[in-house]
């Protein structure tokens, strides 16, 4: 019964265009990198793929809430590190639980102060998670006094580098994530609530919905799966550095762009950051298979960006036209 | 209340920040004291930091006022220019700087030469103005000496990969340079590739996992800095290679270390990079306060640079400590 | 020190900037020598030219994530082009000719194409910085003839050239903004794009052009930075585009209610630079540098935020678009 409500529901989201494109987009770049890149469709590459998409989305996902909201979040990565740091002291001398609450609670409050500082004294999101960035970072380099922090149980590092038999431990614990909040999306209340407020504030106001407090915890969540984020990185790395925020926030528009998720708000799934996410791991994967320079592999990453927004775009418009003049012929047969 | 709430929030999560924060601060003194400063690439990463500790000791060492500026973002070498000329405007008597760009540097240095404040020179070369004496490592010299070893422990034989540090950083070139003029007098050593991993351990790692794609024969990785050999080492025991693969690094860093203690890292060199900066700062300092001219060139470090690896680790370790110690550095190693 | 009307008003970013320097000349001994102001010019002299055409992308609702990869591209085209013997000033045309053409591309994208100015404006940020990177391959380009950086440590009647340059394209700029009809059409554009095509205003050319406009500003940034440093590398610009922005929207600037502009954009640039200064001249460690920054960011906004009226807000309802300048009800009194 659980079985046919998950296929019903993958199917109804991909029936969101923005997913399927994004989809699609995924698709053509899967093939053409198993046609043209050798080695690309071995094991070993498939699963590296998964594992770093899976550490990409954990960081997509707060973007993609916020870009939901209508807003963005350029803290992530500096939460991430921020989280990562405290929590790696703790961890380090042994208290691994309390760690992690801390790395969590440290998120979560970050995203909430971003949050209220949003909705209740109206900084826009790119000022304030801007602000917030330089804070988290500034205090997490001053934690560390720019040393790394290392030392850190197994226990602790299979979150990061752990396997249930050939399966990373990151990708099962993203798809766990990815389930419950593809599931949740626009079932739950809160969720419904985010696409309103990110599609047309007014309008979700006027219908009764407390904008100020979707935001605020919008911008929470953001911050929560922040430190998770952080915990996995600091976890697969085995040790934290202050530093270790810097790019993500890149990466991760770049995921959910790819996804479909947009910056107008409202338009887009988490599912999508996911494929996104999958996308962008693949495009690095891929350029370090062939062996490409640096240089041009921020070329080629930018280029694709759009040319793969371009394109989408041109769909969208062919298939726009090509339903009004639909419409205008059958206007035309009953008049 | 949901305001005091917030401001409570807030507080608390700068409070945890700087409450839970190891190491020291830097005070400064209150005095008509002689005022030194030293500029470095960044200070987010231990190498840095280290070289922080170097200038500190040896300020402490004469009493000397001290302060130790990096610009926030890592490569920005106008940062280090504007740090020169606010520190020029504020008095000091003295600047060592650490240049992230040789030809960049310059115009900072030629403000200082303006304004008559002497200027020494660490670690990587500038390639201009007047500065009273370069302090540093040879970078190639060490690049070298690590090549060589890494010759003798695959016996001659092997492919091997290099990961180079920020593109266009002196260093990274210099290191390439030494690393290219031992490997390719060996014909049985094979460079299978060079690809930069920007000095950062995340990055390492990412492209190590897909070389091992790339590559199913790879005898040894040769790092341009600690960091990535540690993201490539995680790489490696990730995808149960590390067995098979050898793994070395540049600087000597407390936490590559202690990753040749757990068997992990092959090898690295030391760089020492707290001698890198005492030097200078003690020769500045001498300057000012009994008129000694440095030599040009102060080549730190004595004979051969000090390959670490695994059998000898413990017992350079107790040196650095010693050698910290006989510094006055005051930080824990 | 906004001119409006008669009567002398001053914004709130006005008023930040200057308690700020009162206070540090009071606290900080060397601050306000001559020396230090002077230093304090010059280096906010390139973030005020990419916050300059930052400003106008921003007042059209927009934003520009390329300029730093532009400056980055700018400066080493126009150093390889010098090295290799052109003389200065076509030198200089060129590179700029180069930064606007990248501008123009990005601005046709967001105009014609329609791609979202992010989206645009982010592959360009790597397209040009990759560019940079391939033509410099990765190294420093330096060798070109000193000349060049008179533009940085000459004098043109005893002024600093890099107080001239920026000066005279400041009172252009703010000449543009407020005296054309290219510069109205800006403001309407970013209150109302709809409304402003409606009224018959080339609302494409103009944000086209707005955006080569800010991709030759930053081209300009881009080699006074070449000339203060006497050599180019691909990613010198970097981060450059967000300290624009925050200095954009510190200073002021809200395309909410036609705010903003020439003078707006310099305030917020000096707020930046003269916190800078100050941490830099107490000697406060870089990383707490970093959460100051951070603070006086969010903070002056907020600050900002609650002096000033925007009296325009009631006659261009907007829709609830804003990343940037934020969002804010329509008729709801806020």
């Amino acid at each position: 019964m659980k079985f046919k409500n998950k296929l019903a529901q993958i199917a109804s989201s991909l029936r969101d265009t923005n997913t399927s494109r994004a989809l699609f987009t995924l698709l053509i770049f899967f093939v053409a990198s198993t046609i043209f890149v050798n080695r690309f469709f071995t094991l070993n590459n498939l699963i590296n793929v998964l594992r770093q998409s899976a550490l990409v989305f954990s960081f997509s996902i707060g973007m993609a809430i916020a870009m939901l909201l209508a807003g963005l979040d350029l803290s992530i990565g500096a939460v991430a590190a921020y989280s990562g740091v405290l929590a790696a002291s703790l961890i380090s001398n042994g208290y691994i639980v309390l760690g992690i609450i801390v790395g969590l609670l440290v998120g979560i409050t970050c995203g909430l102060i971003s949050g209220v500082i949003i909705s209740k004294y109206k900084v826009p999101p790119f000022i304030m998670t801007f602000g917030m960035m330089k804070i988290a970072s500034g205090l997490a380099l001053n934690f560390t006094k720019g040393e790394s922090i290392y030392g850190l149980s197994d226990k602790f590092r299979w979150i990061g580098v752990g396997t249930i038999g050939l399966i990373p431990a990151p990708l099962i614990i993203c798809t766990v994530l990815l389930i419950l909040l593809a599931y949740f999306g626009k079932r739950s209340v809160l969720g419904r609530r985010i696409y309103a407020v990110g599609s047309n504030r007014n309008a979700a106001r006027f219908s009764g919905i407390p904008c100020e407090r979707t935001l605020m915890i919008g911008y929470a969540l953001s911050g929560l799966f922040s430190g998770i984020a952080g915990l996995m990185f600091v976890a697969r790395l085995g040790s934290a550095e202050g530093i270790m925020g810097d790019g993500w926030p890149l990466q991760a528009i770049a995921a959910c762009v790819l996804g479909g998720v947009s910056f107008a708000g409202g338009e887009g799934t988490i599912q999508g950051a996911a494929i996104g996410a999958l996308c962008v791991a693949i495009m690095y994967n891929v350029l370090n298979l062939l062996g490409v320079s640096p240089s041009w592999q921020q070329f080629l990453i930018g280029f694709v960006i759009i040319f793969v927004i371009s394109i989408d775009f041109i769909k969208s418009q062919i298939i726009r036209k090509k339903n009004i003049s639909n419409k205008l012929r059958t206007m035309q047969k009953t008049a | 209340m949901k305001k005091t709430l917030f401001l409570v929030l807030i507080v608390l999560v700068v409070f945890s920040g700087v409450v839970f924060a190891q190491g020291q601060k830097d005070t400064p003194k209150e005095s008509d004291n002689l005022h030194v400063a030293l500029i470095v690439k960044n200070l987010s990463n231990p190498f840095f930091v280290y070289m922080k500790w170097g200038g500190e000791a040896a300020a402490n060492k004469y009493g000397v006022d001290y302060t130790c500026l990096a610009p926030e973002q890592d490569g920005n070498v106008e940062a280090q220019i504007r740090i020169m000329e606010d520190l020029i405007q504020k008095g000091v008597d003295a600047i060592v700087v650490v240049p992230i760009d040789s030809r960049g540097i310059v115009a900072g240095i030629e403000r200082a030469n303006k304004a008559g404040v002497p200027v020494f020179v660490s670690n990587t070369r500038a390639l201009g103005g007047e500065f009273l004496s370069f302090a540093g490592i040879d970078h190639t010299a060490m690049a070298e000496e690590m090549a060589r070893y890494v010759v003798k422990s695959l016996n001659g034989k092997g492919k091997v990969i290099e990961l180079e540090g920020t593109t266009g950083a002196q260093s990274s070139i210099d290191r390439g340079i030494g690393f290219k003029n031992v490997f390719s007098k060996e014909p049985g050593i094979e460079v299978l590739t060079r690809t930069t991993a920007e000095y950062n351990k995340a990055k390492a790692m990412q492209v190590t996992e897909d070389l091992l794609v790339r590559y199913d024969d790879i005898d040894a990785i040769v790092a341009y800095n600690d960091s990535m050999a540690l993201g490539a080492v995680e790489a490696l025991k990730a995808a149960g290679r590390l067995d098979k693969v050898m793994v070395t690094g540049t600087d000597a860093n407390k936490d590559a270390l202690d990753s040749l203690r757990r068997g992990e890292l092959t090898a690295t060199v030391d760089s020492n990079p707290v001698a890198q900066t005492f030097v200078p700062v003690e020769a500045a300092i001498r300057y000012l306060m009994y008129n000694e001219i440095p030599p040009a060139e102060m080549i730190v470090g004595e004979g051969k640079p000090t390959i670490v690896d695994q059998k000898n680790v413990e017992a350079f370790e107790l040196q650095v400590i010693e050698n910290l110690k006989g510094f006055g550095v005051t930080a824990e190693f | 020190m906004g001119k409006k009307g008669k009567k002398l008003h001053l914004s709130g970013p006005a008023i930040i900037l200057i308690v700020l320097v009162v206070v540090s000349s009071l606290f900080i001994n060397s601050f306000i020598r001559i020396g230090n102001i002077n230093n304090i010019l010059r280096q906010a002299s390139m973030l005020s030219l990419v916050a300059m055409g930052q400003c106008i992308v921003i007042l059209l609702a927009g934003i520009d994530l390329s300029q730093g990869s532009v400056m980055g591209l700018t400066g080493v085209s126009t150093a390889l082009i010098l090295s290799k013997g052109v003389p200065l000033v076509p030198g200089i045309i060129l590179g700029l000719a180069i930064a606007m053409f990248c501008g123009l591309i990005n601005g046709y994208l967001i105009s014609y194409v329609k791609i979202p100015q992010f989206v645009a404006t982010f592959g360009m940020f790597g397209m040009a910085l990759g560019v940079a990177l391939v033509i410099s391959d990765s190294r420093v380009i330096w060798g070109f003839p000193e000349t060049v950086r008179v533009i940085h440590d000459g004098e043109i009647l005893g002024i600093s050239a890099p107080f001239v340059i920026v000066g005279i394209i400041y009172l252009i700029m703010f000449w543009l903004l407020k005296f054309t009809r290219f510069g109205t059409s800006i403001y309407a554009i970013g209150g109302n794009a709809t409304a402003a095509e409606l009224s018959g205003m080339p609302v494409k050319r103009n944000v086209m052009l707005s955006y080569g406009i800010s991709g030759l500003l930053a081209g300009a940034a881009g080699i006074m930075l070449m000339a203060r440093m006497n050599s180019a590398r691909a990613i010198m610009g970097t981060g450059y585009e967000f300290e624009a922005i925050a200095a954009v929207i510190l200073g002021g600037t809200n395309r909410l209610g036609g705010k903003g502009g020439a003078v707006e954009t310099i305030t917020g640039v000096l707020i930046l630079a003269v916190v800078r200064n100050a941490l830099n001249l107490i000697g406060v460690s870089v990383y707490l540098q970093m959460v100051a920054v951070g603070f006086v960011l969010i903070v002056v906004y907020i600050i900002n935020q609650n002096k000033g009226s925007n009296p325009l807000r009631k006659w261009f309802p907007v829709k609830n678009k804003g990343l940037v300048s934020g969002t804010t009800g329509n008729g709801n009194g806020r």
